[in-house]
């Protein structure tokens, strides 16, 4: 057995060093290069900063340290909305292309918008999407995304990044600019959602190497004073007051939340009320992971 | 020439009847205008057996010839007769190429023609010395698939654990006639040596089970062949194994438990499908993107239903010509590798090669696959003989 292998598989046991390895060797140029690879890992950092990618649907996402890793659990979701979407938008049958206009808030790599547009391209459904993220790491990633897919596949991909902070008062102003004349037809967020609990327990996989500006649920927040604390739903309540106070949207927009596995009654509850269609839906394990439901404008 | 013509009474009967079929489904369309659909079918027949017919013509010729020179070869002037010696071997020559030639318009074209080869290769009984063997035949098609210009592709590989051997594999091999050519490989193949793990120096008997499936290309893309294959909404996707919590709390590998534990959750990309109706099942999991894991098993899916279809199509037709075709069955041995023989015989056709060391290091499969090929040629014929004499 090669020495790289049995490094690997004292933390990964046998069969996923044996998987690590053979991608760690496909990306590596040469052996002191796949040495180092394997150091790192063995080290604890993440598989996907050390590749630079992670497969998200058919895209390639570049990732990079601090920058949240685009997890398997998003991409399932984010196919059952693209399917959602086509949906309730392709039987119109419009004779001009539909074109949505899409926000997605917390944005990260940039990896649900990409994957949306791509989606929904073939389905002729044209889409402008803005993605926001208070990171500049995190904004400056997602462009660096969003000419790597263009490249990859070369057609009409229109997103913007912004880096804002949701939680500024003037949130909507700062980005109406860039959203004018257009309303928003979709909206979507993997907002942090991870308590000071369980936060506790995370592994250091996750805590030592992933910015927990995008992980931690309950950020300190100056201006708040009826925050739920300690069950990270902060930003589930911030965007629902976002959205009650937004003027800038479509008749029956439609909303996707991802959550942690035990938040979907909180945040169903949250948003109860002024949105109506709301649905749990749940990812590939059997876990609650992501709310959809839909806004009606009075 | 007689001798010639004994051997090949098989197929030149065949012929024989196809010709006089044909002929007479001629004049019978002399006689009449061409209208009723019978007369189409009729018509059909002597357009699909017009090569025939060519080439029958062309073998009576050069037979007639050939008498013709025999009765030159007691010719009194020597270089006469030495003229009819040398024109006597090239019309023979001729005389059997066109026999061969014969057998190859006589069977159907093959229905996969087009088809490449998905081999799977699980080790049997014999532990890690069947986890040897394995990798010594993924070795072996994978060179004999590369000398032939045919792209090969490990698709998934299960390394025996301990390092010794592969446990099970899945193998692409990329081009038109890949699967024709391997179809045969199909059965259990034995291997009987001293196994490198054996330190007493006793033969030990191992098996690898070799499975042959036709690729069905771009499965997900919607095309008819796949889509005629299995219902969409009768394939059950699941991903596998436990991930924890899940979502922005795990990560690969290595997921949200005590800090302290690094305990390993296998690669949550991997994919398991359900047929329903059939019960085949197919994981992948070799792929970091699940995106690909699924095509991956739908590609996989897809060369099942279709070979299990092709299998019942043959079954369908064998019992409608009473055919004598006999296709392996996936348990039955069908190859013996013997290392201390150094020979390699295939039970199918009595088949040894005496010459291990060619067939696995050099193109001594070839020879095999060629064999088997041209048996399965003459059992297609024999059925068709023995199909015709029930009509006629």
């Amino acid at each position: 057995m090669s020495h790289f292998l049995s490094k690997l598989a004292r933390i990964l046991g046998p069969r996923q060093a044996e998987l690590e390895l053979k991608w760690l060797r496909q990306c590596a140029s040469n052996e002191l290069q796949l040495s180092q690879m394997v150091k790192r890992r063995t080290r604890g950092e993440p598989l996907q900063y050390i590749l630079g990618t992670q497969p998200f649907g058919p895209l390639d996402i570049l990732v990079r340290p601090p920058v949240l890793i685009p997890r398997p659990e998003t991409e399932q979701w984010t196919y059952a909305l693209a399917d959602k979407i086509i949906h309730r938008y392709k039987p119109l049958k419009d004779p001009h292309p539909t074109t949505l206009t899409v926000l997605d808030l917390c944005t990260g790599t940039g990896c649900i918008p990409l994957l949306l547009c791509t989606l929904l391209t073939p389905h002729g459904i044209q889409t402008e999407a803005i993605g926001v993220d208070i990171s500049s790491a995190a904004c400056l990633l997602a462009q660096e995304n969003i000419i790597s897919v263009k490249s990859h596949f070369p057609s009409p991909l229109s997103i913007r990044i912004l880096q804002r902070n949701l939680f500024e008062p003037n949130f909507w102003s700062s980005i109406r600019d860039t959203l004018s004349p257009r309303s928003l037809d979709i909206i979507t967020a993997n907002p942090p959602y991870i308590s000071e609990d369980s936060w506790r327990k995370l592994s250091p996989e996750v805590k030592d190497w992933e910015d927990p500006v995008a992980l931690l649920g309950d950020p300190a927040v100056e201006n708040s004073v009826d925050i739920r604390r300690g069950q990270g739903l902060t930003f589930y309540q911030r965007i629902r007051d976002l959205l009650l106070d937004c003027t800038m949207i479509s008749p029956c927009c439609i909303l996707a939340l991802e959550i942690g596995e035990d938040q979907a009654s909180a945040v169903t509850s949250l948003f109860r009320g002024q949105f109506h269609d709301i649905q749990i839906w749940k990812d590939g394990w059997g876990k609650d992971r992501a709310v959809f439901c839909t806004m009606e404008r009075n | 020439m007689t001798q010639l013509e004994s051997d090949n009474a098989c197929i030149l009967n065949v012929i024989k009847k196809k010709i006089k079929q044909r002929t007479l489904a001629l004049k019978e369309l002399d006689n009449q205008h061409v209208s009723s659909s019978e007369q189409f079918d009729k018509l059909r027949l002597t357009k699909e057996l017009e090569p025939l017919q060519i080439a029958w013509d062309g073998y009576t010729s050069t037979k007639q010839t050939l008498l013709e020179t025999v009765n030159l070869l007691s010719d009194p002037d020597p270089i006469m007769r030495s003229l009819a010696a040398s024109e006597q071997s090239t019309l023979l020559s001729k005389l059997t190429s066109d026999l061969t030639n014969f057998t190859q318009l006589l069977i159907p074209k093959s229905k996969t023609y087009l088809h490449s080869a998905l081999m799977e290769l699980k080790a049997g009984v014999g532990g890690d010395e069947a986890s040897l063997f394995v990798s010594d035949l993924l070795r072996l098609y994978g060179r004999f698939g590369e000398a032939r210009g045919w792209q090969v592709l490990v698709i998934a590989k299960e390394d025996n654990e301990g390092g010794r051997g592969v446990k099970n594999a899945v193998l692409e091999i990329k081009g038109q006639g890949s699967y024709d050519a391997l179809q045969w490989e199909s059965g259990v193949h034995r291997v009987q040596r001293v196994p490198e793990t054996e330190k007493g120096g006793r033969v030990h008997t191992s098996t690898a089970a070799v499975v042959v499936l036709p690729m069905v290309e771009e499965p997900l893309n919607n095309s008819p062949a796949s889509e005629q294959l299995y219902n969409p909404k009768d394939v059950k996707i699941e991903v596998m194994r436990a991930r924890g919590a899940g979502g922005q709390v795990g990560n690969v590998g290595l997921t949200g438990l005590e800090p302290s534990v690094m305990k390993l959750f296998e690669a949550q990309s991997a994919v398991r499908l359900t047929h329903i109706p059939t019960g085949i099942t197919v994981s992948m999991q070799d792929e970091r993107s699940q995106h690909r894991n699924r095509d991956k098993a739908f590609q996989i899916l897809s060369a099942r239903l279709l070979h299990k279809k092709l299998e019942e199509e043959m079954l369908e037709r064998r019992s409608v010509r009473r055919a004598l075709i006999r296709k392996a069955d996936r348990s039955e041995k069908v190859r013996t590798y013997n290392w201390a023989q150094g020979r390699v015989t295939d039970h199918r056709i009595n088949l040894t090669v005496n010459n291990l060391s060619d067939v696995m290091e050099g193109d001594g499969l070839g020879h095999f696959i060629h064999a088997l090929a041209n048996h399965h040629s003459t059992q297609v014929l024999e059925s068709l003989l023995a199909g015709m004499s029930t009509v006629a």
